[in-house]
């Protein structure tokens, strides 16, 4: 392991590899900042042009988005009370009351240093599961990852705040579109209707290109105006002395990162629930709660370093079993993908040099990019007076085109456009979508597993719960199914004994 | 407007669509041999199930707020969606139909600063001086990284020899 590990970092030091992490970082800075870009539109718009690149240096870039991202996100939260991501918002709780008091370093210099401590403990844990993973994913056979699939899926479509129900009906939807093309297992073609370009199916990184960086332009497009409100009055100072304070806060750090690594491994969880949940458990364990929501530094703290613990933690779920764990993860996998390192777990086993250098590179762009973020903090809160009408035909520009350059074939520029609207009326009507890029990064791997593990068993189904590792995701997926009644259940019977009380 | 089981009808239409959906996926399946067909049916049925229970839930009935309560209890607090909305964000969505449709026929050339110049001026009501100076510098710089930097040729359009 340390040999891959070192071999890893060495992948990292040439020039290219440092050059796209420095622009992955700039880039992610620039779009965690900007409300409603965000780092998964941003690396989005980045698949297509990682094309030609070798895969340590398409690593870095994303690692370098994915990295900085939280702090040019925190850096809004604060000065502007605009979060640039939504797990941000949790920063703005206790932030921006402190940047109204003239406080607006001391929490910027926090959130830096928290989030680069989170980072660490977060990359620590995910060095530490990594080779548990490995051991963990040698007992899986084709019923188990088809169980697994199916279940990432489920939970995903369950941590859906609320619409499991539609969380189901878009990966079901994913799985629908997936179907499209060749069939590896049988040879047949489907549901092409002459077309020959679905032969090959409904392309990846045009499909996650729609999803995300067009349907969000299409909702950013209808809020006129700038993103932001005004940056210009805003002062910057004392960051020194936020860069301390996290260090006298000791365990609202510790604790953040902790709950950011856990929640993160969950698929679907992502890093909304991670900051709010880091922040009400600091609220509930200090020993004055009142302060918090009128500038407490650790109700800046906290979520900070639950976001950034998070980011590597959700790699676990990505890597070694292939379900993202956020919308940001799916978009990656979409990365991996397109350069030959298929999720899974052959991944930590075949390509523990790539891997080891991801984690490195996003290790250090969640260090740098604090760094970074403090000297730039004030142009970065400059970049969020960008008007929306000025960002969306730009953004639509590079979606489309660089759709089209994934392989310089023009029908991906209406994928890229169907999935936009698909993802738009989604966001309206309510129905998830991350089920959906889920299903579609699975589905031809669900169909595999499914008929080895019926090629198996002569055809029998009894084959999913035969195996003491498939017996388990079995009765996890039935859990996962009947949670939200047993959640109901639980609520009703709490609030009638309230009630009867 | 007309109301279906206490709700207005168009309330129904999102799941009653999908219904459809999986309803022409379950038929086309039907034309491929027993092993081909055995997942699409499967996803088709499961999505025709969803899809029924989702419109059932959306009904004002005591089945359908069970239903909803525990598998979409987030649609409780659903807020209507205005018209100025839905007009607003059609006329966007057509706009960039035409934008895409332009790429194709006559090519990322001229339809990319086209499209940005008149974003900028008629959406983004900005002089044509401004107009000009931005789509000039957002498209200049769309060709630099794509055609100086990844030495991609972009597509002429099918107008002009482009190939599908």
């Amino acid at each position: 392991m340390l040999e891959a590990w070192l071999a890893g970092f060495e992948s990292l030091l040439h020039f290219q590899e440092l050059a796209f992490l420095t622009i992955g970082m700039a880039i992610g800075l620039i779009a965690g900042a900007v409300p409603g870009l965000g780092p998964t539109t941003a690396l989005a718009l980045l698949v297509p042009l990682t094309y030609g690149m070798p895969a340590v240096s398409a690593l870095a870039l994303s690692a370098g988005v994915m990295g900085a991202a939280p702090m040019g996100g925190s850096i809004s939260a604060i000065l502007l009370n605009a979060p640039g991501a939504a797990p941000n918002a949790a920063t703005c709780i206790d932030g921006y009351p402190l940047a109204q008091q003239g406080k607006a370093g001391i929490a910027i210099g926090a959130a830096a240093s928290a989030n680069s401590i989170g980072g660490i403990i977060g990359t620590v844990s995910l060095l530490l599961v990594l080779p548990i993973a490995k051991s963990l994913v040698l007992l899986f056979g084709p019923p188990e990852f088809f169980l697994l699939s199916i279940l990432g899926l489920v939970v995903v479509a369950n941590a859906s705040r609320g619409k499991m129900l539609r969380g189901l009906v878009a990966g079901l939807f994913g799985l629908m579109v997936a179907s499209i093309g060749y069939n590896k297992v049988t040879g047949d073609v489907r549901f092409t209707f002459g077309i020959d370009y679905l032969w090959d199916g409904i392309h990846l990184v045009p499909a996650l290109i729609g999803l995300f960086a067009v349907a969000e332009m299409i909702n950013l497009w209808t809020k006129v105006g700038a993103i932001a409100k005004d940056a210009r009055n805003v002062r910057i100072n004392r960051m020194l002395s936020g860069l301390f304070e996290t260090f006298r806060h000791w365990p609202t750090v510790l604790r953040g990162s902790l709950i950011g690594t856990v929640v993160g491994a969950i698929p679907g969880a992502g890093g909304v629930v991670a900051a709010f949940l880091s922040y009400s458990m600091t609220v509930q364990v200090s020993k004055e709660p009142e302060t918090f929501g009128k500038g407490n530094i650790q109700g800046v703290i906290a979520p900070e370093a639950a976001i950034n613990a998070k980011d590597s933690s959700t790699l676990i779920p990505t890597l070694a079993f292939g379900i993202p764990g956020s919308a940001e993860m799916a978009v990656f996998l979409g990365i991996l993908v397109l350069h030959g390192l298929q999720p899974g777990p052959l991944l930590l086993i075949q390509n523990q040099t790539q891997i080891y250098a991801l984690i490195w590179a996003l290790t250090g762009a969640c260090i740098l990019a604090s760094c970074i973020g403090l000297v730039l903090a004030r142009p970065l809160s400059l970049v969020t007076l960008l008007p929306s009408t000025i960002l969306v035909p730009s953004v639509l520009t590079i979606a489309l085109v660089g759709s089209w350059a994934v392989d310089q074939t023009i029908e991906n520029v209406l994928v890229t456009l169907a999935f936009g609207i698909i993802g738009h009326l989604m966001t309206r009507l309510d129905y998830p979508r991350l089920p959906i890029v889920i299903s579609l990064v699975l589905g031809s791997g669900i169909e595999r597993d499914f008929f080895q593990s019926l090629l198996i068993s002569n055809g029998s189904w009894g084959i999913f719960v035969e195996r003491p590792v498939s017996l388990a995701l079995t009765l996890l997926l039935m859990l996962a199914l009947a949670a939200p009644a047993i959640r109901w259940l639980i609520k009703s019977r709490a609030r009638r004994s309230g009630a009867a009380a | 407007m007309y109301r279906i089981l206490g709700v207005p009808a168009s309330r129904y239409a999102p799941p009653a669509v999908l219904c459809l959906l999986a309803a022409g996926y379950l038929f086309a399946s039907r034309q491929y041999d027993e092993q081909s067909r055995l997942m699409p049916m499967l996803i088709g049925r499961a999505m025709f199930v969803l899809a029924a229970i989702d419109v059932l839930s959306r009904s004002d009935t005591s089945v359908g707020r069970a239903l909803l309560r525990w598998l979409n209890p987030a649609a409780l607090s659903e807020q209507p969606q205005q018209d100025a909305d839905a007009r607003k964000e059609l006329g966007y969505i057509l706009w960039i139909i035409a934008f895409a449709l332009a790429i194709m026929w006559i090519g990322m050339y001229v339809a990319v600063p086209a499209f940005l110049f008149l974003s900028f001026s008629l959406i983004g009501r900005r002089s044509l001086l401004q107009s000009l100076a931005l789509s000039a510098g957002v498209g200049g710089a769309i060709w630099a990284l794509f055609s100086l930097l990844l030495r991609l040729h972009l597509f002429p359009g099918l107008a002009f020899g482009g190939m599908l």
